[in-house]
């Protein structure tokens, strides 16, 4: 079964360096990013952070914004399918020879990319990786595996937390089609999307133009060899615009509490400029508690809200697209409550003057929060991740480099960002909504 | 069918209460019965949402073997009980085990022991019993034996006896026959032994009369050598008892004997 995957004499020489000289399990995290674009346009990113664990990541850009109305929850299928039999490995064989060497193999799908993540001490990924490259581009879909799955799909649904349901209906009230579609297969397409349905949309969307392939822990030369190895059809697919658009989505599901999120327009990704000023921006208002057992912060959220109210948990969240981004409060509260709070976030969004104070504190927290981040292989992983799959190398940044970048926002930048966001507002609410405001309820 | 005469309909609901068979219901449809989920509770305090409210971009991550898997939970399975053979001493949850161990354990070796003193006991007997069916039975043993009076034959003469169901010779031999044997070498015969070897008393000879070609009974005082004649395949024997011509390989055999007087031969 496995004779025809070809095994990789990668990593010989990196294995040696790595025990010669001692890093930190998490590697260096500082170390230098090298990208290089190979003829068919396949990115390959790496960075020998030193690390005893190599992590290798073939991202696509196919996450579930390129889902159509006809094959909506395609990608929650497609992420369910990583690890099921492929051309030259059958299921076990891919789940015994990756557990028996200790590494581990992962999908993780958002809404702009799909990749799939190897991960585990060096020897073992030499070992393993032939199975990456199975697993990421030599899927077969056997009709009889695919619908297997539909029980963890159900399971999938059925496990939701309220809050993810709130940030799905938010970007689906905001976005409508596109950047809408939610990262979970909508109950109606469950037993819809075929194995024909899978292999057009891989056949599409899995192209060298719109791969990449990122490594930590290991050599670019070797990563680079590697992925001129990987069969991938040449082109470059095509985007679908998706538009801000606004609006508002309710859904009365009873229980005690009330999940809101109020978002507006935020920055894309290929603005890094203004994807920084918006970074900054959601620290001044506030992510939530920093100290332990804390459930308050000191952002502008939770001073505007002050002490009358206290049993209630928000954050602000941020997040960037190839060509838009969206940004929001996220407010978690009993239905008592939630009205007055609602209030208050769409009043801050609206009308607040960021002082400089509220600037150096969200250019600090930040910065922290970046570093604290990059220490995570995992996390490194998939923000290079995303930044090749949707810069196609251009100005991809480690985590360092964009630390080093945060001091030239200046005050003025985060006031525009939140002016943008704040142009048309996006409701979305969940949960016990008695007393949670319409948004044109809201002055 | 939203037909436009029907329209008006979906403006409002009626609910029948006693039905007059005339008015068609609605349309029928199977009620699916719903699965059940049961979400592990995460807790909905202040701090436990700040904790789990998202702020950034969210992904969702699975792998073979990584994070889901579907599992049926079988809650119809009793657990089963085995307090009917627990010990009384280790059923109460406020006492030690530790504290009943010893006299647990001295009861568990008083039994063990009692049981291998006993079990080694019907061992032996079961033991000795198998193997003294292996020996001659009593009347096996009663015939095991034969007295022989020895004034009863003559000199020169070779008598026929039967013991243990075979033919049993006793001669008692001239003078001139035990010279004789006595001075044949033992180098020159099939199957070497002097006569010494053979007899206790030079006057009498005592060996089986069975031949040792096929086990035919030879023939007293005949032959080439005046012992044993076995006219079967022509073996000589001599007055000895030993192989001297003829296709027979050994000497007749002397059986175990003994002389506990002058005048008594026990064979035996
Ligand atoms: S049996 Fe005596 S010679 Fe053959």
């Amino acid at each position: 079964m496995t004779s025809n995957l070809a095994k990789f004499p990668l990593f010989r020489t990196a294995t040696i360096r790595g025990y010669a000289q001692l890093a930190p399990l998490g590697g260096i995290s500082s170390c230098e990013l090298k990208t290089t674009v190979l003829p068919n346009k396949l990115v390959v990113a790496s960075s020998e952070s030193q690390s005893p664990i190599t992590r290798i990541s073939i991202v696509f850009r196919a996450g579930s914004r390129n889902e159509a109305s006809d094959n909506l929850g395609v990608t929650h299928v497609l992420r369910n399918s990583a690890g099921l039999s492929t051309k030259n490995a059958s299921q076990f064989a891919i789940i015994r020879n990756i557990q028996q060497v200790g590494a581990a193999l992962y999908a993780t799908t958002d809404r702009e990319i799909v990749s799939y993540t190897l991960e585990g001490p060096r020897q073992a990924i030499e070992k393993a990786l032939p199975f990456l490259t199975e697993v990421a581009t030599q899927q077969v879909f056997k009709p009889w595996e695919v619908s297997d799955i539909t029980n963890r799909l159900l399971l999938d649904i059925a496990t939701r937390p309220l809050q993810l349901r709130a940030i799905d209906l938010v970007h689906n009230a905001a976005f409508r089609s596109g950047l809408g579609n939610s990262l979970f297969i909508p109950k109606s397409q469950i037993g819809k999307i075929s194995s024909e349905t899978l292999q057009h949309y891989v056949a599409s969307n899995f192209l060298s133009g719109r791969a990449s392939v990122i490594g930590l822990g290991v050599d670019i030369s070797d990563l680079e060899s590697y992925a001129q190895g990987l069969k991938l059809e040449t082109g470059e697919g095509n985007d679908t615009p998706s538009p801000y658009k606004g609006g508002e989505l309710r859904s009365n599901k009873g229980g005690n509490t009330a999940f809101v999120a109020v978002a507006g327009e935020g920055a894309a990704l290929r603005d890094a400029k203004e994807a920084l000023a918006f970074a900054v921006l959601q620290r001044a208002i506030g992510v939530g508690p920093h100290i332990k057992w804390s459930t308050r912060d000191n952002g502008l959220l939770s001073k505007s809200i002050g002490a009358s109210i206290d049993n209630y948990a928000s954050t602000t969240f941020n997040v960037s697209y190839a060509d838009t981004g969206l940004f929001g409060i996220l407010i978690a509260a009993p239905s008592k409550s939630a009205g007055s709070l609602v209030e208050t976030a769409v009043k801050l969004l609206k009308c607040t003057k960021i002082s400089e104070e509220d600037v150096t504190r969200g250019k600090n927290q930040l910065k922290t929060s970046l570093l604290l981040d990059g220490e995570s292989g995992t996390h490194t992983l998939q923000n290079i991740g995303t930044q090749t799959a949707i810069l196609r190398g251009a100005s991809i940044q480690s985590p360092s480099q964009i630390v080093a970048l945060v001091d030239s926002v200046s005050a003025n930048d985060v006031q525009c960002a939140l002016k943008k966001a704040a142009k048309k507002l996006t409701l979305a609410s969940i949960g016990n909504l008695t007393n949670v405001p319409y948004l044109d309820e809201i002055k | 069918m939203l037909k436009p005469a029907n329209v008006p309909n979906y403006f409002r609901a009626v609910s029948q209460v006693v039905s007059n068979q005339l008015t068609a219901g609605n349309q029928a449809a199977i009620l699916p019965s719903k699965s059940i989920v049961y979400v592990p509770y995460t807790g909905t305090s202040a701090l436990a949402l700040s904790r789990a409210l998202p702020s950034g971009n969210v992904s969702v991550t699975t792998g073979p073997a990584v994070s889901t898997q579907v599992r049926w939970a079988h809650t119809d399975i009793t657990v089963p009980d085995f307090s009917a053979y627990r010990k009384d001493s280790v059923k109460s949850p406020n006492v030690r085990s530790s504290d009943s161990e010893d006299s647990r354990k001295n009861f568990t070796y008083l039994i063990a022991s009692a049981f291998g003193v006993g079990s080694a006991y019907s061992a032996k007997a079961v033991v000795s019993q198998f193997v003294s069916s292996m020996s001659a039975s009593a009347d096996v043993l009663a015939l095991a034996k034969i007295e022989i009076k020895l004034a009863d034959i003559p000199e020169g003469k070779s008598v026929t006896f039967k013991w243990r169901g075979k033919p049993l010779f006793v001669r008692h031999r001239t003078q001139e026959e035990i010279q004789i044997e006595q001075s044949v070498p033992a180098s020159s015969l099939r199957d070497p032994q002097h006569d010494n070897e053979r007899v206790q008393r030079p006057e009498w000879l005592v060996v089986l009369g069975v031949c040792t070609h096929l086990g035919c009974v030879p023939i007293a005082n005949a032959g080439d050598f005046g012992g044993y004649y076995c006219p079967c395949h022509g073996s000589h024997y001599d007055a000895s008892g030993r192989i001297r011509k003829g296709p027979a390989p050994l000497n007749l055999e002397v059986p175990e004997h003994i002389f506990p007087s002058d005048d008594l031969l026990i064979v035996g």
